[in-house]
């Protein structure tokens, strides 16, 4: 598997607090990949390091296939604890310096806006926005430029139920498009509903990672793509093999309970569907 | 260029710029224009001694020990820009956006250049105009002291920002600042009357407030012997780069190995 970041024994201490206690984390390239763990855990932490706010005491962390932390960076879009911009200036002044930042030009401003319903109150100063509005605006930075990579830090922060929904929604699409999606929250709901894989933190230790379906669910799952995807997901669902059929980067079906993964990649074959990935938990694989 | 483009886009809709900048200008041009009107006076009546000094040479170093005072109101400016980065963490913004550390470090620096710059061509524009509308002269004598004022400028808003990337919030920076004005005007002082020498005139802002004296007290002095001989004012311009060069070493070890 292909990893877009490597951690290491990564720990941070604020004076006698230990917020990080040695930390590995590896994250699959095309993954929504969840930090979860309660308030103190050390995810914001651990997100703070990763993007060169905060300085680690020891450890080492790599972004794959960049050159230089700065070049990984200028390839990522983040979201980091409450949103920070000039109050005086409206959302687009404010996002045309995060464009001047980033390198990048100032066309793309009024999509990212579109994206996160703010293009109505794109000429509104900073200062008047509520706070779901204020995190709206950061996740629009955060997607500026089209970036491989997002890290969101409680992205859901601060949004009303139809907010929250929205943002889950546009995660899932940009998972779809492949992207790298990196998302610290304390909310196991977040997690399960737009996660593929999870790392769980407590009081700065790293407890478990895994994939989601690994890690958070008993059940057995089977994890395939093919080139359409949407397609397969429907024919999953019409099949009557499986409980459950979820689609993230790929297709997360938990078949029942007589169906095995040779019975799956036999209806698969049966219906002319050329799977590119396919995987099992390990009882599954047991079987 | 492209830093100094960001800094511009923070700076444009920033009404405190204005205001500061446009107090700077306006309060100098009205004082000098106060003086050179001799609505100012010494002793009773009008004396119109000081409108003398407007003509060139003298309008350099006399515009030019104006200018250090009114030059308190672009440190300020500079302490609040800086400390609402830290206030409003759009420090952090800005590096989670992709900027590197020294990236933030060298649009500060290259802000307060340009500030100098600019506030050092008003100082020159200013001076010219004075000096032609209060007698005239040759405009080319004792121009070095357009350096001078580029280097004092330089030297005092690059002392506060260092100020600031430590104690971060503005209030107390401005503070502070004051205090250490005074404290290092006392503690020169102090030092050359005790030692009978100049060697205190080197602490870092008073390197460049020896760049501009009053012409005045400085002539008074020089004849009636009370005061030591001046060193070379190329020795303090010397002396306040190399502040300067250490202000920046200083901050840049700071934002490399601190938490933002």
């Amino acid at each position: 598997m292909e990893y877009i970041l490597n951690t290491k024994d990564i720990r941070k201490s604020y004076g006698i607090v230990k917020a990080l206690k040695g930390v590995s984390l590896q994250v699959p390239k095309g993954s929504v990949y969840g930090i979860l763990g309660p308030n103190g855990s050390g995810k914001t932490t651990m997100l703070g390091i990763l993007l060169d706010v905060l300085q680690a005491d020891g450890g080492q962390y790599e972004w794959q296939g960049y050159s230089s932390p700065e070049s990984a960076r200028s390839n990522i879009g983040s979201l980091l604890e409450t949103p920070n911009f000039y109050h005086y200036l409206s959302a687009t002044d404010n996002l045309k310096i995060s464009a001047a930042i980033k390198g990048r030009g100032e066309n793309d401003i009024e999509r990212v806006l579109k994206l996160v319903n703010l293009y109505n109150r794109k000429d509104s100063a900073f200062k008047t926005f509520s706070l779901g509005m204020k995190q709206r605006l950061a996740i629009a930075a955060a997607l500026l430029g089209n970036p491989d990579v997002l890290v969101l830090d409680e992205p859901t922060n601060g949004l009303d139920p139809v907010g929250i929904a929205e943002i889950r929604n546009l995660i899932l699409q940009l998972s779809k498009e492949g992207k790298t999606i990196i998302i610290a929250s304390h909310l196991l709901d977040e997690v399960e509903k737009v996660c593929t894989h999870v790392a769980i933190l407590k009081l700065g230790e790293l407890i478990t990672q895994g994939s989601v379906l690994e890690v958070l669910n008993d059940e057995d799952w089977i994890e395939l793509g093919c080139e359409n995807n949407d397609a397969l997901l429907l024919a999953l669902q019409s099949s009557g093999l499986c409980k459950q059929v979820r689609l993230q980067s790929l297709i997360i079906a938990t078949p029942n309970k007589d169906v095995s993964i040779e019975v799956l990649s036999k209806w698969c074959f049966e219906a002319s569907i050329y799977t590119q990935s396919f995987g099992a938990s390990q009882t599954q694989s047991g079987k | 260029m492209k830093l100094l483009m960001i800094e511009w886009m923070k700076l444009k809709k920033y009404y405190t710029f204005w205001i500061l900048t446009g107090i700077f200008g306006l309060l100098y041009i009205l004082w000098n224009y106060g003086i050179g009107s001799s609505m100012v006076s010494i002793g009773n009546g009008n004396l119109a001694i000081l409108s003398k000094s407007y003509s060139f040479p003298q309008v350099w170093s006399n515009m030019g020990f104006i200018y250090s005072w009114f030059v308190i109101f672009l440190v300020v400016f500079i302490i609040i820009s800086i400390s609402n980065e830290f206030t409003f963490r759009t420090n952090r913004q800005h590096i989670i956006d992709g900027m590197h550390r020294l990236d933030f470090l060298h649009a500060k620096a290259i802000l307060i250049l340009a500030i100098s710059i600019g506030a050092t061509l008003f100082f020159y524009l200013i001076s010219l105009i004075f000096g032609f509308a209060y007698g005239g002269g040759n405009m080319f004598d004792e121009n070095n002291y357009i350096l001078y004022v580029f280097i004092y400028t330089l030297n005092y808003l690059s002392f506060a920002a260092l100020l600031t990337f430590f104690v971060k919030r503005s209030g107390l920076s401005i503070i502070f600042f004051f205090a250490y004005l005074l404290v290092e005007t006392i503690f020169t002082n102090v030092i050359n009357k005790k030692l009978n020498t100049s060697v205190g005139n080197f602490t870092p802002l008073q390197s460049s407030d020896e760049l501009l004296p009053f012409p005045l007290l400085d002539s008074l002095g020089k004849m009636s012997g009370l005061s030591q001989e001046a060193l070379p004012a190329i020795l303090y311009v010397g002396v306040s780069l190399a502040y300067i060069l250490v202000y920046y070493l200083v901050a840049r070890r700071k934002l490399l190995q601190s938490d933002l």
